[in-house]
Order: C-alpha cells, then sequence, then structure tokens
C-alpha cells in the first residue's frame, strides 16, 4: 500500500478512537443545536414584536408606516454555527495538530518511522491526508445536523442555490480548520516543550480569532450605541457612508486590523453566503464570489503559506530527530 | 504548616514568572490593558466627531429636531469598557492555564512522589499552590490596575475623584474573583484528569461554555457579538422561552454578572457620585453571590480531589 496511505489510515483511526476528539467533536454539534434553536425563538420573537406594531400603528390608523414583514431565511439561522465554528473549530484543528505530533514525540516513534524506508514528504502527507479527512468527517457530521435539524424538525425546505451555499461555507470551514490544523502541528513539532507549544498556539488562537475582530468591532463608530449609532441618530445608509467618508483614515485602520485576521476574512465570505449581509439575501453565488474573492483568497493563500511552512519545518531531521 | 505553605506559595510564585510563556501571556494581557484605553479613547473621539459632523448634515437639510449626543456626561472611566471584554476572554483563560499548569508541572516532573514523601501533606501542598496562584493573579491584576490608572489620568487629563478610584478599584477586586475561579477550575481537573491534553481541554471547554454558550441562551446575541463591550445591555427578545431561560440560567452565567457589575461600576451615569447609589440590582447582587460561590466550590473542589489523587502514579499521559 502507499506510504501516504498507510499513515494518513493511521493518523484516521488514531484521532477516531481518542476521546478528545469526540469530546470536541460532540460538543460542537451541541452547540450548532443550541445556535439553530436559540436563532429560531429570536425570529419567533421579531415576528411577535413584528405583528404587535402592526396591531397598534393599525389601531391609530397609521396603515401606511407598516414596516415590511421579516422574511425568513433559514440559512441566516446558522449565523451562531458559523461563530462557534470559529472558535471550537479552530480548537478542534488546533488539538488535531498538537496531537497528531504529541504522540509521535512522547513515544519517539518518528524516528523508529524514519529508520524505515520512507521519505520525510511522505510522513507529513500521510498526516495532512489523513487529518483533513477526519476535519471532512466532522464538518460533513455537523452538516448532516444542520440539515436534519433545519428541513427534518423545522420542515423547512432547501432550495437548491441554499444547498450549495451551505455545501460551500462547510468547504470554507475545512480551509479554515486546516489551517489551524497545520499551524499547530508545525509549532508543536518545532518548539522543543509540548506544553509550551499548546499554551503559544492558543496565545496566537487567542489574538487572530477573538482579539483582533474583537478590537476592529469595538472600533466602529456604528457600534458604539446598542442598536447602533446612526439609526439612533435616525441616519440613513447612503448618509451614513457620506459621513464615514470624512473619516477614511480611521475607517481604513479599523478595516485593515480587522483583515489581518483569517478569522474575520472567513466570516465576512460565510455571512455573505449565510445572507447574514441583508444585501446578499437571495443573490446568487457567482455574484457573492465576485464581492468576496479576496477573502477567499487570502484564505487560500494562508492556508498554502502555512502547509508549506509545514513541509519545510517537517522535513528538517532536526526537529524530528531531536525529539523531547 | 504555615511556614510550608509559605515555601510551596513562593515556589509557585517564582517559577510562574521564570516560565517564558507565562510572560508571553502576561505580556499580551498588560499590552490589552494598554490597547483598551487607547480604543476607548479613539472610539470615544471618533464618535463625537462624527455626531459633529451628523449634526452638520442635518442642520444643512434643515432638520431641527437633532437627537442628543448619546456621549454626553459619560464618565472618564468608561474608556476603560473593552478592559471588561479582555478580563473575561484573556484574563480568564489565561488564569486557567496559570492552575492548570501549577500542578501539571509537577505531575509532568515527577516530582510529586519526592514532596509527599516529606512532610509536606497533600492540604498543605495545594494550600501552597492556591496562595501561590493567588498571589500572581494579584500582582498580574495590581499592575493591570496600575497602568488604567494612570492612562486614564493621561488621557483624560486630570485626576480621577476617589469615588472614580474606588469604582476601578472595585472593577478590579471583582475581575481578580472572576480569575481566581478560573484558575481553580484549571487547577481542579490539573488534578482529575489522567492526561495532560485532558486536563487542559476540559477546563477550555468549561470556559467556552461559561463565556459563549450560557450568555447566547439567555441573550440571543451570537457569540462573537457578545465580545464588544457595547453589546452588554443590549435588549433580550421578548419572547416566554428567552424569558424562562433568563430566570434558570443567567444566575448560573458568571460571565454575564462579571460584565453586567463591571459596566455599572465603569459606566455608571456621571450623577451617580456614590457607591451606594451604584444601583448593583438584586440580580447583580445574586450574580456576585453566586460568583463566590463558583469560587468556593472550585477551590475546595480541588481540595478535595487532592486527597484522592495518586502521588504514586508512574507516568503522565499527553
Amino acid at each position: 500500500m502507499n506510504p501516504i496511505i498507510t499513515i494518513a489510515k493511521k493518523e484516521y483511526l488514531d484521532a477516531i478512537k481518542n476521546r478528545l476528539f469526540l469530546i470536541l467533536t460532540l460538543f460542537i454539534m451541541m452547540l450548532t443545536v443550541i445556535s439553530i434553536i436559540v436563532a429560531s425563538f429570536d425570529f419567533q420573537s421579531k415576528v411577535a414584536d413584528y405583528n404587535i406594531s402592526v396591531q397598534i400603528l393599525k389601531s391609530v390608523g397609521k396603515t401606511a408606516e407598516i414596516p415590511p414583514t421579516p422574511e425568513f431565511y433559514p440559512l441566516t439561522m446558522l449565523r451562531g454555527v458559523i461563530d462557534y465554528l470559529e472558535i471550537i473549530g479552530a480548537i478542534i484543528g488546533i488539538i488535531l495538530g498538537y496531537l497528531s505530533i504529541a504522540k509521535e514525540k512522547g513515544k519517539k516513534t518518528l524516528q523508529l518511522i524514519l529508520s524505515r524506508p520512507l521519505k520525510r514528504p511522505a510522513i507529513i502527507s500521510g498526516k495532512i491526508v489523513g487529518n483533513s479527512l477526519l476535519l471532512l468527517t466532522v464538518l460533513l457530521i455537523v452538516g448532516v445536523f444542520i440539515y436534519f435539524i433545519i428541513c427534518g424538525l423545522g420542515k423547512v425546505i432547501f432550495l437548491p442555490v441554499e444547498f450549495l451555499k451551505l455545501l460551500f461555507i462547510l468547504f470554507l470551514s475545512y480551509l479554515y480548520m486546516l489551517f489551524f490544523y497545520s499551524l499547530s502541528s508545525t509549532l508543536s513539532i518545532s518548539i522543543k516543550s509540548l506544553p509550551n507549544a499548546l499554551i503559544i498556539i492558543f496565545a496566537i488562537w487567542l489574538i487572530f480569532v477573538l482579539i483582533i475582530p474583537q478590537i476592529g468591532d469595538t472600533m466602529d463608530p456604528d457600534n458604539q450605541i446598542p442598536g447602533g449609532f446612526f439609526q439612533s441618530m435616525h441616519i440613513a445608509k447612503l448618509q451614513e457612508k457620506e459621513i464615514l467618508a470624512k473619516f477614511s483614515t480611521y475607517e481604513t485602520t479599523r478595516n485593515a486590523l480587522e483583515e489581518i485576521s483569517l478569522t474575520k476574512r472567513y466570516e465576512r465570505t460565510s455571512f455573505a453566503l449565510l445572507g447574514i449581509k441583508p444585501e446578499y439575501n437571495g443573490k446568487n453565488i457567482g455574484l457573492i464570489f465576485h464581492d468576496e474573492w479576496k477573502n477567499i483568497s487570502w484564505q487560500l493563500g494562508c492556508l498554502i503559506a502555512v502547509l508549506l511552512f509545514q513541509y519545510i519545518v517537517l522535513s528538517n531531521k532536526n526537529y524530528i530527530l531531536g525529539g523531547d | 504548616m504555615t511556614s510550608r505553605i509559605d515555601i510551596v506559595a513562593k515556589n509557585e510564585f517564582k517559577t510562574l514568572f521564570k516560565e517564558n510563556t507565562f510572560i508571553l501571556l502576561l505580556l499580551i494581557f498588560i499590552l490589552m490593558t494598554i490597547f483598551s484605553t487607547y480604543i476607548g479613547w479613539s472610539a470615544k473621539n471618533t464618535i463625537i466627531n462624527v455626531y459633529q459632523e451628523t449634526v452638520k448634515d442635518l442642520s444643512l437639510k434643515g432638520i431641527k429636531e437633532i437627537p442628543p449626543n448619546p456621549f454626553t456626561g459619560i464618565p472618564d472611566l468608561s474608556i476603560l469598557k473593552n478592559m471588561i471584554v479582555y478580563v473575561f476572554l484573556i484574563g480568564s483563560l489565561l488564569a486557567l492555564v496559570i492552575g492548570n499548569n501549577a500542578f501539571i508541572r509537577d505531575r509532568r516532573s515527577g516530582v510529586l512522589r519526592i514532596i509527599f514523601s516529606k512532610f509536606i501533606s497533600k492540604q498543605t501542598y495545594i494550600f501552597g499552590k492556591i496562595v501561590g496562584i493567588f498571589e500572581t493573579l494579584l500582582l498580574v491584576v495590581f499592575i493591570s490596575f496600575l497602568l488604567s490608572l494612570f492612562s486614564t489620568v493621561l488621557i483624560s487629563g486630570h485626576f480621577l475623584t476617589p469615588i472614580e478610584i474606588l469604582k476601578l478599584s472595585g472593577f478590579y477586586a471583582i475581575s481578580l474573583v472572576y480569575l481566581l475561579i478560573f484558575s481553580m477550575v484549571g487547577l481542579y481537573f490539573a488534578i482529575d484528569s489522567d492526561g495532560e491534553s485532558i486536563a487542559l481541554l476540559i477546563p477550555v471547554i468549561i470556559w467556552v461554555l461559561l463565556t459563549f454558550v450560557m450568555p447566547q441562551i439567555t441573550s440571543s446575541l451570537a457569540p462573537t457579538a457578545l465580545l464588544n463591550p457595547n453589546n452588554i445591555q443590549a435588549a433580550t427578545p421578548h419572547s416566554n422561552f428567552f424569558h424562562i431561560l433568563q430566570m434558570i440560567i443567567k444566575p448560573f452565567s458568571i460571565s454575564e454578572s462579571y460584565k453586567e457589575i463591571s459596566s455599572i461600576l465603569l459606566e455608571a451615569n456621571s450623577g451617580i457620585n456614590t457607591i451606594s447609589t451604584l444601583q448593583i440590582k438584586f440580580q447583580n447582587a445574586v450574580g456576585l453571590i453566586i460568583m463566590f460561590s463558583y469560587l468556593v466550590i472550585s477551590m475546595f473542589g480541588s481540595i478535595y480531589k487532592i486527597n484522592k489523587f495518586n502521588s504514586c502514579e508512574e507516568e503522565l499521559n499527553i
């Protein structure tokens, strides 16, 4: 059998048997259920609020001022799921990357494998293929779960375009988790102490997944007041853009800060596909990709860079033979 | 016994500072303290300018009913509101790692067999560890307090009033309690788990549950939206489902209690001048009691678990 396939199979089976991986997979499934339930109750609550407003407006004879009915787009129920994939999905990638190296370092098996007629790139490729299939399995389980909850329990029918969008989101999530897997396994082998490696990986995760997007979000002038500053001032979207154009340096800095984060790039494309940004609701995938190509390219670029880095680091025999 | 607790505590304190990864995380914490002030100041200035531009724009269009400036009367301490998010996000994770590492380090190196074969009892050892963790976190929080105080004075251009300093101290005191809870959770699982990774992973899952999941269930806010300090007092949907969930879960959601109490301390209206009129509502008082309960339970849990710990364990699993 091809050595890459043998190693990939071993990686896959090892991780499936590991309870850490099972705990994390069950955890993300639980979070998926919670997010969809909360989102559906939130939507019901908005519809109820809307109906009360309509009744009040009708009772005072202001029928012309009745706002449009809240529209239901099933994919928008997945906002929380994307948020959790950003956070927990990255942790799953990190744990997988860490474990795939930690078990070898602990038992010094890499040295043993290298005593066989095997090339280092084959070992790395085997590990990447195995773990990559594992991530796809997790996302497939999450995808089936989403479909079952929304379509099975919620009795909502996905349009083909919505189904396709969901598949693209899962693919983007796969690229995102694979990035963290590669980063984690690379750092786990290049840093001598495993616990220190784990803490450093978590520090990187904290900075790029949570802190940088948080800073960008907090600095948004419209986010300074619950409900939005411009809405409180009764300013329309067009006027808002005109006013903010006068603060272009501030806005450029804020945006640049957000764009450093891979998480934010992944979030922007996913939110566009889900229709969280209302302007993308009902739009075709081609148009969304046309607008989001920079974010998608950035995500692909980061993944390729970290995979190359992984091949360079893991091909260095000093890291492998050094052990811990 | 006290002197032996002191020895373990001092050793823990020194070791934590010798570890490069701890210094890295501490540096992140200090940087975030400075950043939080800068971000608060920058955002406040920008929004005031945006307001003035909006007023100009509305006046040019002949609109006479101009809404008041939403930032009028907001206290100086409010520029530190980002610190609330950083403590419950970064600080708690940092504390969790410190608590976890305090015990895992000794398990990994195998020194526990030697320590427990000497005159130090398991209780003395764990009390020493807890004191050491407390002293470390106290130092981190105190440095952060001084930095916040100094940076606020520098930015606002005047000294803070005694009441403002008291409010700031109150915020950091509650932050210390919050950090201690997570360090004790980290310590508990470091004693209880049979492997190093699982000992860190389970507290991280608890951290995710307390930081993101519970607030999402009670407020319906998306997990990442919870990271914006301006969303702390966002309205919850008017549905029975959320009201019932709020009633059941919210008192136990310590991250929400922490955020709300801290928000009152840092962002309370400038018209409120004394601590007694800070309007710490019944719900917040309950939240505070539950926060202390979490601390006591996790601390005594660690003490209980150390008695059950097998000090003759062969090797710590990964």
